[in-house]
């Protein structure tokens, strides 16, 4: 996974991930978003550059918004392929995550 | 590695060479040096010696008052002869000549009482004679000799080198003037080279009657001298050596014994380490005390063994752990494998159905499991899981997932409620976020009649009897362990005689190859049915070919697990095939 891009602004914070997330890259980017989580209310999760994720991936996304849930806060994925989409189906995630595709 | 024990004595014999050979060319130069000092100084000894000898023995002479009137008679009487006569100088015949005269042959005359004189000076040079010259002729006439052997008798003449003569005339000419008394150095046929000096000899009218010539071989000495020298040299030559041999001892004990000693020690350690000798002191015993580099050299590797030892030991520990936990996770593996039904065919008296199912962990324990085991007699439950996340962490939530769901299964429940609870019990306390895909049925054997429940698992191929193997796509509830909400939602199905049912675990769509391509459900659906009539055990089997055929060499990544059933009614297999 090429190096994730962090945006913070204000409560709100961008992340858009490089690459495969699967259970090797998963917990590099769990520690990366650690220093940028403080005060942060919502989250966006570009998932563009994004083509594929294990299960392992859908655990970061899962505490993520676990985290946003606990704040009463909110995360949102954007530009999620069909793939992706595809896997969300399948695994019941559609049910707890907010997906915006323009 | 090659060392050579041979090369021990190198440095004392480089020592000793080289000592001797400075030494000795030092002693030569010296020697050189010493001897052509020696020889000028001799030189200028000599003639000063023959000088002094000349002017005192002449000073002598002429106390003699005899001396002029000899030496007239014996002039008067050498004029006389005729050419043809005093060419027979040298012989009886000639010296038969001279002995006429009184002065000569007399007793007590001037001749012997001059030859007395002369004698008492043969002391620091070797002869002494006096002699008069003839300018006329340049000749010497000798007067009176010294020598006690073979003489010159008076009367005798001797032709003389041009340059003596010359010096001989000036000096009669310009008169005695102190140390200017002439001196030359010629060589002898037989007895060397010697020092001549000559000093005139006057009568009471202060004129020069004849000259006193003083004679001293120089060879003799310098030979002797020469002698000498060759002996001392030969002495300092026998104590270069032993000194050399004394510093190349030396040069042994401080230098070459101690790297010997550290090359012996160097190799035993070597040897000792081969036959597995638990030694740890091989360079802080040799006690190198040289209180130079050597003996620091001696610490370094004193320190480097330590050093090494503790290394090693680490290493060591550092193994037995990871043997340790490679025997744990062997044991792990072990107890997880048999944790999942093993034995196939697992119900061998049952015709109704076959079943085969296998887990290929990704390491030594994996997150994935199966399970199948008969509620009661008509009822059979089938379960295919998928802990997130691979290894330990994924074996101990697999475990216990495994465990909770059958316990439901077994008390009764139906798979949606069995989720239900088993969720609720995963999602205490997972502060890890571990998740777990599940695919639950059960299956009424009696009618065929079945309740699923997809708990975010993968989609399950059915491939109906005469048909071809389809993926199921129908809505699958959220993955049981987070979500203490989620609901779970039970779908009815029915399986008539000869259908087969195929489920897996992500392992199998996402085997990856090197170029990560992944296998994908396409290439499943597929190799299911390049052969869809095959039994349970060899579908299962020619699947993980198609998967190894496609990931090449690539490393597995993922646990691959698959579960197939053949339904086969309650009349049983032979009456449908």
């Amino acid at each position: 996974m090429a190096s994730t891009i962090f945006e913070k602004d204000g409560t709100h914070l961008t992340v858009k991930p490089d690459g495969w997330l699967d259970t090797a890259t998963a917990p590099v980017l769990e520690k990366e978003i650690q220093p940028y989580l403080d005060g942060v209310q919502d989250i966006t999760v570009d998932l563009e550059k994004v083509e594929y994720i294990s299960s392992g991936g859908l655990r970061v996304l899962l505490e993520i918004e676990q985290v946003m849930e606990d704040r009463d806060g909110e995360m949102r994925l954007i530009h999620v392929n069909e793939h992706i989409i595809g896997v969300f189906d399948l695994v019941g995630f559609m049910d707890i995550v907010k997906v915006e595709n323009d | 590695m090659k060392y050579s024990m041979n090369k021990t004595e190198r440095i004392t014999a480089r020592t000793v060479n080289l000592s001797v050979i400075s030494s000795v060319v030092l002693g030569l130069v010296s020697l050189l040096v010493g001897l052509s000092i020696f020889s000028n100084s001799l030189m200028k000894d000599s003639v000063s010696r023959t000088r002094t000898t000349t002017s005192k023995a002449a000073s002598s002479a002429e106390h003699i008052a005899e001396i002029a009137g000899f030496a007239e008679d014996v002039m008067q009487l050498y004029e006389s002869l005729t050419p043809a006569q005093r060419a027979l100088t040298g012989t009886e015949e000639y010296r038969q000549y001279f002995q006429g005269l009184d002065s000569v042959s007399g007793q007590g005359q001037a001749y012997e009482t001059l030859v007395n004189m002369l004698r008492s000076y043969v002391v620091d040079v070797s002869r002494l004679y006096i002699c008069a010259f003839d300018a006329e002729r340049g000749v010497l006439v000798y007067l009176a000799d010294s020598e006690g052997i073979s003489p010159r008798y008076p009367g005798e003449w001797e032709a003389e080198s041009d340059e003596w003569i010359k010096e001989l005339s000036d000096f009669s000419v310009y008169g005695r003037n102190g140390e200017d008394t002439p001196y030359d150095f010629r060589h002898t046929e037989g007895k060397g080279s010697k020092c001549i000096a000559a000093c005139p000899i006057r009568d009471e009218n202060d004129r020069k009657c004849a000259f006193l010539v003083a004679e001293l071989y120089i060879d003799s000495v310098f030979t002797d001298i020469v002698q000498y020298a060759l002996k001392v040299s030969a002495a300092v030559l026998t104590l270069t050596l032993m000194i050399a041999l004394f510093v190349g001892n030396l040069m042994k004990k401080m230098v070459a014994d101690p790297i010997n000693a550290i090359a012996r020690t160097a190799m035993t350690y070597v040897q000792d380490r081969k036959n597995g000798v638990a030694r740890s002191d091989h360079f802080s015993s040799l006690g190198i005390r040289t209180g130079d580099e050597l003996e620091n050299l001696t610490n370094v590797m004193a320190d480097m063994e330590h050093e090494l030892i503790e290394h090693e030991e680490q290493i060591a520990r550092i193994t037995a752990e990871n043997e340790r936990i490679r025997v744990e996770l062997e044991m792990a593996s072990k107890i997880q494998s048999s944790a999942l039904p093993g034995v196939f065919p697992p119900f061998p008296d049952r015709t109704d159905f076959e079943l085969y199912a296998s887990m290929v962990p990704a390491k030594e324990v994996g997150g994935d499991f199966y399970d199948f085991f008969l509620i009661d007699d008509d009822h059979l439950a089938l379960v295919i899981a998928d802990v997130s996340g691979k290894g330990v962490p994924a074996a101990l939530f697999m475990m216990v997932a495994k465990s909770l769901i059958k316990n439901q299964l077994l008390s009764g429940c139906d798979p949606a409620g069995t989720l239900g609870r088993a969720n609720l019990q995963l999602c205490d306390g997972n502060t890890s976020k571990t998740f777990v895909t599940v695919w639950v049925a059960v299956l009424e054997l009696s009618t065929g009649k079945g309740i699923v429940c997809n708990a975010g698992h993968e989609k399950p191929a059915l491939c109906r009897s005469g048909g071809k193997y389809e993926l199921l796509a129908y809505k699958h509830d959220m993955f049981v362990g987070v979500r203490k909400k989620a609901q779970f939602h039970a779908h009815e199905f029915e399986m008539n005689p000869g259908d087969c049912l195929f489920v897996y675990t992500d392992g199998v769509p996402e085997a990856t190859n090197s170029r990560s391509d992944m296998f994908g459900e396409e290439r499943l659906v597929e190799t299911l049915n390049h052969n869809q009539d095959a039994k349970p055990e060899e579908q299962i089997r020619r699947v993980h070919e198609a998967v190894a055929v496609f990931v090449e060499n690539a490393p597995q990544f993922d646990d691959i697990t698959m579960l197939c059933l053949r339904y086969n009614g309650k009349e049983g297999r032979d009456n449908k095939i």
